[in-house]
């Protein structure tokens, strides 16, 4: 695949899903970079950090729902709160939920892009790629 | 006006007399009596007739009085209300017939008896002041007290009394409530129990919600690990392919089977946990509903040759998606479970009884023995151990309970003559 390496961040604090998708996504992307956050805190301190030099900025999120400290939802809220250019990236939500009641949830959120069943396999990753970028 | 109406009253009288007097005699006529004489004779005589007259009608009024007087005795003894006259000493000078038929007592042995004699003595003080009220003010005066009305039961009563005769008396009505402060004591308690029951309720229903809760976070939670024994057995596979034996492989494909087979339940049991929990009301058209969900189950009935016949259906007040999930889960059940070298035939009937309506879905297959048609509504029960014959998450049916109740209907199985068994439901008439 002929892509400029990407940057993607997996927010989830479940160390065996973090494995396992990040090793998906190297089997159709080598030269991609993953950065792992283990909750909502976690990914938002990232950002904030890494707003000033722009450098190393994930193109593409994905969300769980269910962590501790602050989870999908909360992070989405306090995401929504910064700078417009900060915003101007991919969420997918990425969690093992089937509830309507969390699609329909899903669906207030406009920065959120997708909401996908775990396990994020080279197949879906794929065509995520295809349909994003 | 008055005035002036009065000394034409007095003018009429004069008038009357001296035209009675004109024709009665002519004493006036006299010509022996001197002219002032015979002037006074003629006034003590219009002035006879004029008393006469008066006194006609007062003994006229006198009779009207009197027939008052009985009317107004009549009224007072028969009253619906018992009626005491009482006396400033509290001594019972007159009462009426309701009145002595509340004391259980003659009328003429009650006379002179102290009023206070049928009041409980906790309620002496109360009357006692009441009677000073009554006597002392010009209103009439009102007390809630308890009376021995007929041994030894004390009723609840309200006295209402005011002054007759120049202070000296008074007339107090006793009305007897005795049952409506039972029927309010008893409106209370059921309040109480009203209220009992609402708390339990409540508590129920938290308990209820708690329930859903635990099944669908615990469903969430349980995925977790599973997909993490599946990621791993990926993995494992991927990474490790060629340096097992071929059992090796067997036994992850084992787990990884069981661990599909768990992730299937839990989601079985979150989409249980989840029933009804958006349902809407609305008019159902059932032969429309049923027809979609034979072209669901288009595959299994070309697969199975399966015949559905369905006869008249009602449009009908109900929950549409869960009702759909009924009969798409009776009628699958039904082909499903068919004999082996038999066409399954599936008749769906429908019929009103009273206020509700009356399902059935009748099958011509493997039938259940009688023992399990309870058993078969309970969550994850499976009758057929073999897993291959027989496919399902073994919820179908206890799914199907839920609704119907959700409906306030009812659900159970009765076996066929011949052969398979008939599903029953009822649907009430639901308002919107």
């Amino acid at each position: 695949m002929n892509m400029k390496p990407i940057v993607i961040m997996l927010v989830d604090d479940n160390p065996g899903d973090n494995y396992f998708h990040t090793r998906e996504i190297k089997k159709i992307d080598q030269n991609c970079t993953i950065i792992n956050a283990c909750t909502g805190i976690e990914a938002l301190s990232y950002l904030e950090l890494h707003k000033e030099t722009k450098l190393l900025l994930p193109e593409l999120i994905f969300l769980d729902i269910n962590m501790p400290c602050m989870d999908g939802w909360e992070f989405l809220e306090e995401f929504t709160k910064l700078d417009k250019e900060m915003q101007d990236r991919i969420i997918i939500m990425l969690s093992t939920s089937q509830d309507p009641d969390d699609f329909s949830r899903a669906i207030k959120y406009p920065c959120l892009t997708d909401f996908i069943q775990k396990p994020l396999t080279e197949k879906v990753y794929q065509s995520i790629i295809k349909k994003y970028f | 006006m008055k005035k002036q109406n009065q000394i034409s009253d007095t003018e009429i009288l004069r008038q009357k007399a001296e035209n009675q007097l004109r024709n009665t005699h002519s004493s006036t006529d006299d010509s022996t009596l001197e002219g002032d004489v015979r002037r006074l004779v003629h006034e003590l005589q219009v002035h006879k007739i004029e008393l006469e007259m008066q006194n006609e009608e007062l003994v006229l009024s006198n009779q009207l009085l009197g027939l008052a007087n009985e009317k107004y005795k009549g009224l007072f003894d028969f009253a619906p209300i018992a009626y005491f006259v009482i006396s400033k000493e509290g001594t019972i000078v007159d009462l009426n017939l309701k009145g002595a038929g509340m004391l259980h007592e003659d009328r003429q042995m009650l006379l002179n008896l102290k009023f206070s004699k049928f009041i409980t003595t906790h309620c002496q003080k109360i009357f006692s002041e009441f009677l000073q009220k009554v006597f002392n003010n010009d209103i009439i005066e009102t007390c809630e007290i308890e009376m021995i009305m007929n041994r030894p039961i004390h009723s609840i009563v309200i006295l209402n009394g005011h002054v007759i005769e120049k202070g000296e008396q008074c007339l107090i009505s006793v009305l007897d409530i005795t049952a409506r402060k039972k029927a309010e004591s008893a409106l209370n308690d059921k309040m109480e129990e009203l209220k009992k029951a609402y708390k339990q309720l409540e508590e129920y229903s938290f308990h209820n919600q708690e329930l859903k809760q635990f099944a669908t976070i615990s469903s969430h939670e349980l995925q977790q690990p599973l997909r993490t024994i599946n990621n791993f057995i990926q993995i494992f596979k991927e990474e490790y392919s060629g340096i097992f034996d071929e059992n090796a492989y067997k036994y992850l494909d084992v787990i990884r089977d069981s661990a599909k087979r768990m992730n299937v339940l839990i989601n079985a049991l979150s989409d249980y946990s989840r029933l009804g929990r958006n349902k809407t009301l609305k008019l159902v058209n059932f032969k429309e509903l049923i027809n979609n969900v034979i072209s669901d189950l288009d595959d299994a009935i070309k697969s199975t040759g399966a015949e559905i016949q369905v006869s008249e259906m009602p449009v009908i007040n109900a929950y549409e998606i869960e009702i759909y999930q009924v009969f798409l889960n009776l009628i699958g059940n039904a082909i499903k479970f068919h004999k082996k070298n038999v066409q399954p035939v599936v008749q769906l009937n429908s019929e009103k009884i009273g206020d509700t309506w009356k399902f059935s879905v009748k099958d011509n297959g493997i039938g259940v023995s009688a023992d399990h048609f309870n058993k078969l509504f309970h969550i994850f029960q499976r009758l057929h151990s073999n897993e291959n014959e027989f496919e399902g998450k073994g919820i179908g049916l206890s799914v199907c309970k839920k609704i119907i109740e959700l409906h306030q209907g009812s659900i159970w199985i009765e076996a066929n003559e011949h052969q398979g068994i008939t599903v029953f439901f009822t649907l009430p008439n639901l308002i919107l």
